[in-house]
């Protein structure tokens, strides 16, 4: 085995490795901070302050009865949920989590695959992400999860479209479609104290993006085609064990890597602005550049949270109006600026 | 260019799933056949240096055109086959005949005389590359660029002409 | 680069790209019942187009990077195709005037309905003005959309989506087959300029896969035309469509199909001598491929047109059969056969527009289309059965009938030829003329012997209507009178397509 194909294969471990091992403790989190949100004390049995609350979870949706219903399409229901987790995991792979480490006198960079398309290549993916709400809905054979399938088809579709115009923003600023290139790209300061982060450049970019980054993951204000008041559980209703199980780490792992996105596209990526990473030897550069990203996404995380349980469920047709009317308008306008000002400044 | 390995399984695959296309008796399994063929597709596309054209085809086609379909494909509930035999001995045997020529026949021209194709630089089908390809003044892709704008427009324009609802149904359709 | 020179070429299609825009804006502003006022603006817009056009023909010499064309090559802007965009033009004109009062489409459409006409305009014009492989896929995709939606704009009727549907399933598949015969050329020459694509397989002697280029984007090039075996779709889509759409299609889309056709044939085969070069350097038999297909063309159009009840069927059959002669003029590719295709087009721009015409006022009157509805009508509205019988004689081709001299100028082509394949091919065509003569004298026998049905409506003839039906007649009657302009003009332009062949 080179060198080459074990850096390769470590990364992608790591990787696969870190994101589903986070999940628990973002289920976790969630739980905790809706709990503070609602008043509550949350969960706080399961070992000390309920930290092995997520380990017990786990531990019950894998050993639960597999329940295949009667009508299904075999093929569509068990594909749904292999499906489901493409998108959060291949997007992860043009993300730069660090910027470089050296171990064994090797040079690894902290991020599986540097595209000279990332972001096309993360829009493709998105792109995809739609046939395992769809399939999952159309084989359970229930007219409620049909109909989250369905949701789930026309909101991905419709938000996309704005997410897609902020990103050519960025991509406009930055003058190319590398991640790794547009993280370093906002390394630079502005006026003398301002990290040139794209959050700044493009604050309106950024504010669609991340009203899309709710709507991508189904997260509450936009959680429609599971919306459990109305659907039951929509896509993923007649899943039990460990199926269920797999949609329900799909979504929280989509978060985690949407919010490793927006760190990535908006928010400096694994820059501490200040510090120039260099300054620490090889090895610890990689370990601060790593917890620099790791704590933004945390932030993220939390605003993700945080929204979900503030703010009330759209009804279905706002929600598409939503998309259409005021977003799409709002990101071409952002999109139009971007350009005259670039064209202007030269 | 890409590894051989990844044309042989691309390739493959392409052809599997564009024949499952045809032969799946349900809509929505046609309509999956047909986004892994294109996603194998874009593969060919990638392992030619032609990323752009590979993201595209994926985000397009796979990502947005197949999507509808499927979404066609539900919203009408279409399940199963309509009972219809879907091929008759006969048609298949002449499809399959006619494919077997085209496709000896191409093979044939291309190892005949198909002319070298000229050597590709590293800037082949990047972005930038493309992008210059169209946008850059002096480039002869501009003219066929607005073109394509005012095509998409008059496609825009027709979509809606069809598609909305009309208000004024009955009460003036004569002049 | 751009340059002034370029902007002159191409300001007849900014003009209709512009009046398109503009209509599409003031649809927005109009209140539903007037939007049909947009027609006056997409009349002035085609008019001034029209008028840029002539002025390009009227250009003493054409410009001198006319031939290398303009934008690198994606536009030539010669005089031919010149010539047909004024076709164009004279069709989308044709098109708005007599969609005005047509009774198929509704007030508050008619925004859109100018909009789609200018867009299927402008992809005709760019058709025929194509050099690039690229630009003539675009081009017939532009006049393709337009025309599907066109043809399916009646609403709630079966008969409309019907027609629309199938133009759309067999149109899919020709275009799908033509950019296939695209990649091939594109694959085996490494350009997309045509000139270039020429020269290029002209180096590769006998190449089966230009053959099968060719063939493929024959299919595309002959679903455009109506070409037998890819004319199905012409009798549905003519009987669905709103007649005046009907007569745009069958004038202008015609005229496109052919613009393109030789275009491509000539600027491909232009390198080594006129209307051989890289076809014939691979040893593609286009001549007889053509000429075949040309007998079959009309044959099989002139046949299915007799026993036809619907006006609409019988003239979509009908210009099948007419794309058969004009098939036969493209293998001579020659500047006088080039010369008659044009003058061909303008005629047979007369007749038809006037056939369709009376078929919108009689169907306007009665609902329907069925030649019931002429039984008799010589006796109850001799001005609109003696315009018909006038139309309909020349669409035979009789004397003294400007069809007539059309026919005359097609088959003098075929017959300078002088080889006895020529000559077989113009025996064919002129058994298929006396195969029309059939059943378009069954209609004027209908209209002019039969009693007229008891319970039949008077159609009634507005003002503006009965002018443009009593100009339309009189031209076609009398030929003599512009015929010899036209046919100059004509030559002159196919002379530049010759001069630009060599």
């Amino acid at each position: 085995m080179t060198p080459e194909i074990a850096i390769s294969l470590g990364r992608i471990l790591a990787v696969i490795a870190g994101v589903l091992s986070a999940v628990p403790y973002l289920v976790f989190a969630e739980r905790k901070i809706c709990a503070y949100i609602q008043d509550r004390i949350g969960p706080n049995r399961v070992g000390p302050w309920g930290l092995f609350q997520p380990l017990a979870d786990g531990l019950k949706l894998l050993t639960k009865e597999e329940i295949l219903p009667n009508g299904i399409d075999r093929f569509a229901y068990l594909l749904a949920p292999a499906l489901v987790m493409i998108h959060p995991l291949a997007t992860f792979a043009i993300i730069p989590f660090g910027s470089s480490i050296t171990l064994f006198g090797q040079t690894i960079r902290l991020q599986i695959a540097d595209l000279p398309i990332g972001i096309l290549f993360f829009l493709g993916v998105a792109s995809l992400s739609v046939y395992g709400l769809a399939l999952g809905g159309w084989g359970s054979n229930n007219k409620y999860s049909l109909m989250g399938g369905l949701r789930a088809c026309a909101q991905l579709v419709s938000y996309e479209l704005s997410m897609g115009l902020c990103l050519v923003g960025i991509i406009l600023l930055s003058g190319t479609l590398s991640t790794s290139q547009i993280v370093a790209a906002q390394e630079e300061t502005l006026l003398g104290f301002l990290p040139a982060w794209n959050v700044f450049l493009q604050p309106a970019g950024f504010a669609i993006f991340l009203i899309c980054a709710f709507a991508e993951n189904n997260r509450l204000p936009f959680d429609l085609p599971e919306a459990e008041p109305e659907l039951v559980g929509g896509y993923h209703t007649e899943y039990t064990g460990l199926r269920f199980g797999t949609f329900f780490l799909a979504e929280y792992a989509s978060m985690i890597t949407m919010s490793a996105l927006l760190v990535t596209l908006y928010l400096g990526g694994h820059h501490l602005p200040g510090v120039t990473t260099r300054d620490f030897g090889p090895v610890m550069t990689g370990l601060i550049s790593t917890a620099v990203f790791g704590a933004k996404v945390a932030t993220v995380l939390f605003t993700f949270i945080w929204t979900r349980w503030t703010l009330p469920r759209f009804k279905y047709q706002n929600l598409m109006s939503f998309s259409w009317k005021c977003l799409l308008p709002a990101a071409l306008v952002n999109l139009l600026m971007t350009a005259t000002v670039i064209t202007l400044s030269g | 260019m890409g590894h051989p390995f990844c044309f042989w399984i691309a390739g493959t695959l392409a052809i599997l799933t564009a024949l499952g296309v045809i032969l799946a008796r349900s809509p929505l399994y046609s309509a999956l056949s047909l986004a892994a063929t294109l996603l194998s597709t874009a593969v060919l596309f990638i392992s030619l240096q032609a990323h752009l054209a590979g993201a595209v085809q994926v985000m397009v086609y796979a990502g947005a055109i197949l999507v509808l379909i499927v979404f066609t494909v539900m919203l009408l509930n279409l399940r199963g086959d309509s009972g219809e035999k879907p091929l008759r001995p006969a048609a298949a045997a002449a499809g399959m005949v006619v494919c077997a020529a085209f496709f000896l026949g191409l093979t044939a021209f291309f190892a005949v005389d198909a002319p070298t194709p000229p050597a590709v630089g590293p800037e082949f089908g990047t972005a930038g590359a493309i992008g210059r390809l169209l946008f850059a003044p002096g480039s002869r892709f501009v003219y066929a660029f607005e073109l394509v704008s005012v095509l998409l427009l008059a496609a825009l324009v027709g979509a809606i002409a069809l598609g909305r609802p009309g208000p004024e149904q009955g009460k003036d359709a004569a002049s | 680069m751009l340059t002034l020179a370029d902007l002159d070429a191409i300001a007849p299609e900014i003009t209709l790209a512009v009046t398109l825009g503009l209509v599409l804006v003031l649809d927005l502003l109009f209140r539903p019942a007037e939007r049909r006022l947009t027609g006056w603006l997409a009349l002035s817009g085609v008019t001034l187009a029209a008028s840029q056009i002539v002025k390009n023909l009227a250009a003493a010499a054409p410009l001198p990077s006319a031939a290398a064309g303009f934008f690198s090559g994606m536009f030539v802007a010669d005089s031919t195709a010149s010539f047909f965009k004024l076709i164009f033009c004279l069709a989308a004109a044709g098109a708005v005037v007599i969609g005005y009062r047509s009774s198929e489409i509704s007030r508050a459409r008619h925004g859109e309905y100018h909009f789609l006409l200018l867009a299927a305009t402008l992809g005709m014009c760019f058709m025929a003005s194509a050099g690039d492989l690229v630009m003539v896929y675009l081009a017939v995709e532009m006049l393709s959309q337009a025309s599907y939606i066109l043809a399916g704009y009646i609403r709630n009727n079966p008969r409309s989506s019907e027609g629309a549907l199938k133009y759309v399933i067999y149109g899919g598949v020709a275009s799908g087959a033509m950019i296939f015969g695209i990649s091939i050329l594109y694959g085996f020459t490494g350009v997309t300029d045509l000139v270039l694509v020429g020269q290029g397989l002209a180096g590769t002697a006998s190449s089966p896969a230009a053959l099968m280029a060719f063939l493929f984007m024959l299919v595309g090039l002959g679903f455009k035309v109506a070409m037998v075996p890819f004319h199905m779709w012409a009798p549905d889509v003519y009987e669905g469509a709103p007649a005046p759409v009907t007569a745009f299609l069958s004038i202008g889309s015609k005229a496109a199909g052919f613009a393109v056709l030789l275009r491509v044939l000539f600027s491909v085969g232009a390198q080594a001598a006129p209307g051989g070069g890289g076809i014939e350097a691979a040893a593609i038999p286009w001549r007889e491929m053509l000429a075949v297909l040309a007998v079959l063309t009309m044959t099989v159009g002139n046949l299915s047109a007799i026993g036809q009840r619907s006006l609409k069927r019988l003239l979509a059959f009908s210009s099948v059969g007419h794309a058969g002669y004009l098939l036969a003029a493209c293998t001579t590719a020659t500047a006088s056969g080039v010369s008659s295709i044009l003058f061909y087009f303008v005629v047979y721009f007369l007749m038809t527009l006037g056939a369709f015409h009376v078929v919108v006022l009689v169907s306007n009157a009665t609902g329907r289309d069925s030649d019931a509805d002429y039984a008799g009508l010589g006796w109850k509205q001799p001005f609109l059965a003696a315009t018909m019988s006038i139309f309909l004689v020349s669409l035979v081709g009789l004397p003294p009938t400007a069809g007539f001299l059309g026919k005359w100028y097609l088959f003098t082509a075929l017959v300078e030829m002088g080889s006895w394949k020529f000559l077989l091919l113009t025996l064919a065509a002129l058994l298929n003329s006396v195969i029309s003569l059939y059943y378009y004298v069954y209609i004027i026998k209908k209209m002019w012997i039969e009693e007229p049905a008891p319970e039949g409506r008077r159609v009634v003839v507005g003002f503006v209507p009965g002018i443009l039906l009593a100009v339309l007649a009189f031209l076609t009657v009398y030929p003599f009178g512009y015929g010899g302009a036209v046919l100059a003009a004509a030559s002159k332009a196919a002379g530049d397509r010759a001069s630009f062949l060599r």
